[in-house]
C-alpha cells in the first residue's frame, strides 16, 4: 500500500501546521496585548481621569495654593480615587482631599520615592508633577497593580534570544513527538493495510493480534479465514465439476462411437432402402454434432476453471491464423469453393509472435471462422485483419455473410449466462482470455492480445 | 498383399464396440477378424496366431493399453491402431510416441477407422510390393518413386530436385487440401522455415513449369490467395 506513506506523510505536514499556526496565533495575541498595555499611559487608564488629566486641571495663585478646591473635590470622586493631596517641594502637605489621618503628615524625599515606585500604605498611587507641587492620587487598595520593571539592556537582549529560542526548540520538539508517534501509528497501520493487501491479492495472511489495534487484526485474520475456507470449497466444486463433465463426455464417447459406426454402416450399406439410408445420415451427423459438443464443453469447463494447462511455445499469430483457415476450408472439402478469405495482415503483424498455446489459439481461429462458414452455408466472403497497434497484436474476424446476432454479441462481451447457444465463441473467449487478451464481438470479432 | 486376408485382433473392455467394428470390417471385406474383451485373452490370441493388425482400447479395468502396447512391441512386430476415449492431446502424444501405427478418438466414423486400418496395412506390408509410385496430375505423370515428371505422355523425363520432390510428396499426400505457406515451408526446410517463405515461392513456380501446361495461368498447383497453395485432384 504505496497510499499508506503518502497518509503518513500528510498527517505529518498537517498537525505541523496545525502547530505553526497555534503559536503563530498566540505570537499575535501577545504582540496585540503588548502593545495595548504600551499605550495604556497610567493609572486609571487612559481618558478624562488619569493622573496627568486631573492634574492640569489645577489652578492655582502666586502662592501655590489651589484655586479651584471644590471642583478638584468633585472632579477625584468622579475619579473613583480613595484620596488625593499635594506636596510642596519641603514635602509639606498643601492640600488634600478625603486623606485619613494616619496620611496627613510630612513625606521625606525617600517617602515620596518609595510611594511613587511602589505603594503608599497598601495604597497604590499615581504621582504627577504641577506648577504647585506634586500631585499625589491615592486608589482603593487592591485596585491597582503596581511595580516597576528594571532590566539591563543585555539581560533584556538575553530574555528575548532566550524565548526566541524557546519558541523553536518547543516547536522543533513537537514536531518530533509528531514524526515519532506519527510513525508509530504509521507502522501499526501499514501492518494492517498489508494484510488487507495480502487479502486482496488472494495471498495468506496472518497478522500479529496485539495493541492497539489488535481487534481489527482479528477480524481480518478472520475474514481471511473464511475467505480461505470459501475458496477451497469453490475450488472443490469446481474441480468436481470439471471431472464430472470429464466423466461423463468419456463415459459417452463408447456409445457414440457405437452410434456412429452403425449408423454410418446402414447409410452406406443399407437394405438398399433411400429412406433408411437419408435417416441413417441423419443420425450420423447429429452424432458428429454430439461429439463435437462434447468436445467443447469438456475445453469450456477446463477453461473456466484454469483446469486446461497452457503448453506456452513461441507462435506466429500470423501462421496460426493461415493453418486455422485453411483447416476450415479443407474441412467441409467441396464445399470449400464457396468460401473466400481474405487475409491481411500487415508485415509488422507478420513478424509478431506469441508466446501462446498453439493449439489452443489456433482451435480459437478456427471456431470463429468455422462459425462464419456453419453459418453461412451458402457461401460467403470472411475477412481477416491483422495489425499492430500500440505494441498489441489486433486481430479481426469479420464476414459477409448474417454476422452474429446482437444478443449473442452481447452476451459473450458481458459475460452473461445465457441458454442462447454460443459454446464455440465462449470457447474462443476464454482461450483468448486466459492468454491475457481481450474480445470483443460487434459486427465481427476483435481480438487483442499484449 | 490382398488386406482382405489380413488377420485383424480387436481388443476392447466393450463387447457391443468389439462388434459393431468386426461387422464394420467385415462388410468391408475382411475376412479374418478376431476380438477380446481383455488384454489376457489378447495376449492368448496373439501368442496363437499371426495378426496383421491390432486394433486396441487404452482403458482396460485393472489394466492399460499403453503398457500393454511397450511388452508386446518387445516380442513382436505387430502394426497397432489405438482406439481411446482418451482424447487429450498428451495421452495422443504417448500413444504415437510409444510406436503406435495410429491413434484414433472415440467417438470415431466407422469409414475413418476402415481407411485409417486399410492406411497402417498400406504402409507395413506395401513395401515388398516395390511397386513404383505414379501419381497422375492432369496431363502430367508423376514417379515419385524414381523423382521424375513427364509434363505430357509425349514429353521428356525431367527429373525433380530434392526441394520439389519434398513440395511435391507433401501435396500428393494433401491432395486436394489447401497447405498454408508455414506448413509447406516447414515440409521442406524444417522447424526454423520462417526466412524460407519467399524462397518457398521460387520453388513453387519452378514445380509448376515442371508440371503445369500453362505455369502462369495454372490449373493444378493453386494459390490460395494469403493463405498458401493447393494441388487440385
Amino acid at each position: 500500500m504505496k497510499s499508506l506513506i503518502k497518509i503518513y506523510f500528510k498527517y505529518v505536514i498537517l498537525t505541523v501546521s496545525i502547530a505553526i499556526a497555534f503559536i503563530a496565533i498566540q505570537i499575535c495575541i501577545y504582540i496585540y496585548v503588548g502593545i495595548l498595555m504600551w499605550h495604556n499611559e497610567g493609572v486609571p487608564l487612559d481618558g478624562k481621569y488619569s493622573v496627568r488629566n486631573i492634574s492640569r486641571q489645577f489652578e492655582f495663585d502666586e502662592n501655590k495654593n489651589v484655586l479651584n478646591s471644590e471642583y478638584m473635590d468633585c472632579i477625584i470622586d468622579e475619579a473613583k480615587c480613595e484620596f488625593a493631596f499635594m506636596l510642596d517641594d519641603n514635602g509639606n502637605i498643601t492640600w488634600e482631599h478625603n486623606l485619613s489621618d494616619d496620611l496627613n503628615h510630612r513625606y521625606t524625599v525617600s517617602d515620596v520615592a518609595s510611594f511613587s515606585k511602589w505603594y503608599l500604605k497598601g495604597y497604590p498611587v499615581s504621582v504627577w508633577e504641577t506648577d504647585g507641587g506634586l500631585v499625589v492620587l491615592g486608589y482603593p487598595k487592591d485596585s491597582i497593580w503596581k511595580y516597576n520593571i528594571v532590566q539591563d539592556i543585555e539581560g533584556l537582549h538575553l530574555l528575548f534570544k532566550l524565548i526566541i529560542f524557546g519558541i523553536i526548540s518547543s516547536f522543533v520538539f513537537v514536531a518530533v513527538l509528531i514524526i515519532i508517534f506519527g510513525y508509530g501509528y504509521y507502522k501499526k497501520i501499514k501492518v494492517i493495510t498489508d494484510g488487507i493487501g495480502n487479502l486482496s491479492n488472494d495471498m495468506p495472511v496472518d497478522m500479529p493480534v496485539s495493541g492497539n489495534f489488535k481487534e481489527i487484526a482479528l477480524c481480518i485474520n478472520k475474514t481471511a479465514e473464511k475467505l480461505r475456507k470459501q475458496k477451497s470449497i469453490i475450488e472443490k466444486r469446481d474441480e468436481a465439476r470439471t471431472e464430472w463433465i470429464s466423466a461423463v463426455s468419456h463415459d459417452i464417447r463408447t456409445p457414440l462411437s457405437l452410434i456412429m459406426g452403425y449408423a454410418g454402416m446402414l447409410g452406406k450399406n443399407g437394405t438398399g432402402d433411400v429412406d433408411t439410408i437419408t435417416k441413417a445420415a441423419v443420425i450420423k451427423e447429429q452424432s458428429i454434432k454430439i461429439k463435437k459438443l462434447i468436445d467443447d464443453l469438456n475445453l469450456a469447463s477446463k477453461l473456466e476453471y484454469s483446469m486446461q494447462p497452457l503448453r506456452k511455445e513461441y507462435i506466429r499469430l500470423s501462421s496460426a491464423i493461415r493453418k486455422a483457415s485453411a483447416q476450415c476450408i479443407n474441412s467441409v472439402g467441396e464445399e470449400g469453393e464457396k468460401y473466400n478469405i481474405n487475409i491481411d495482415t500487415s508485415s509488422e503483424f507478420d513478424e509478431y509472435i506469441l508466446y501462446a498455446d498453439k493449439q489452443l489459439i489456433q482451435r480459437a481461429f478456427e471456431n470463429i471462422v468455422g462459425n462464419s462458414i456453419r453459418h453461412n452455408p451458402k457461401g460467403c466472403d470472411i475477412y481477416i485483419k491483422g495489425y499492430i497497434k500500440n505494441n498489441k497484436a489486433h486481430v479481426l474476424f469479420s464476414d459477409s455473410g448474417w454476422g452474429i446476432p446482437e444478443d449473442i454479441a452481447e452476451n459473450i462481451n458481458n459475460n452473461t449466462k445465457s441458454l442462447k447457444h454460443i459454446m464455440g465463441l465462449i470457447i474462443v473467449k476464454r482461450i483468448v482470455l486466459s492468454h491475457g487478451g481481450s474480445m470483443t464481438v460487434g459486427k465481427g470479432i476483435e481480438i487483442i492480445f499484449n | 498383399m490382398n488386406y482382405c486376408n489380413a488377420d485383424i485382433l480387436i481388443a476392447d473392455d466393450n463387447a457391443d464396440l468389439c462388434q459393431m467394428i468386426k461387422t464394420m470390417l467385415i462388410t468391408n471385406g475382411f475376412k479374418n477378424v478376431d476380438t477380446v474383451l481383455s488384454l489376457s485373452e489378447a495376449e492368448k490370441l496373439i501368442n496363437n496366431n499371426n495378426y496383421s493388425l491390432i486394433i486396441l482400447d487404452v482403458n482396460f479395468p485393472y489394466d492399460d493399453g499403453f503398457s500393454f502396447y511397450k511388452r508386446l512391441s518387445q516380442s513382436f512386430d505387430i502394426p497397432v491402431i489405438f482406439l481411446s476415449a482418451r482424447d487429450k492431446n498428451e495421452d495422443r502424444l504417448k500413444g504415437l510416441g510409444l510406436g503406435a501405427d495410429d491413434y484414433i478418438t472415440k467417438p470415431f466414423l466407422a469409414e475413418e477407422l476402415l481407411l485409417r486400418c486399410r492406411a497402417v496395412l498400406k504402409r507395413t506390408y506395401n513395401e515388398y510390393k516395390n511397386s513404383d509410385r505414379i501419381y497422375k496430375i492432369g496431363d502430367a505423370c508423376v514417379n515419385m518413386s524414381a523423382g521424375t515428371v513427364k509434363k505430357t505422355p509425349e514429353s521428356d523425363e525431367t527429373a525433380l530436385t530434392n526441394k520439389e520432390y519434398k513440395l511435391l510428396n507433401v501435396f500428393l499426400e494433401n491432395r486436394g487440401r489447401i497447405l498454408t505457406f508455414d506448413f509447406l515451408a516447414e515440409a521442406v526446410w524444417g522447424e526454423n522455415y520462417y526466412a524460407y517463405e519467399n524462397t518457398l515461392m521460387v520453388h513453387i513456380r519452378k514445380l509448376r513449369e515442371k508440371i503445369e501446361l500453362n505455369p502462369s495461368n495454372p490449373k493444378y498447383i493453386i494459390t490460395m490467395k494469403g493463405l498458401g497453395y493447393r494441388l487440385n485432384r
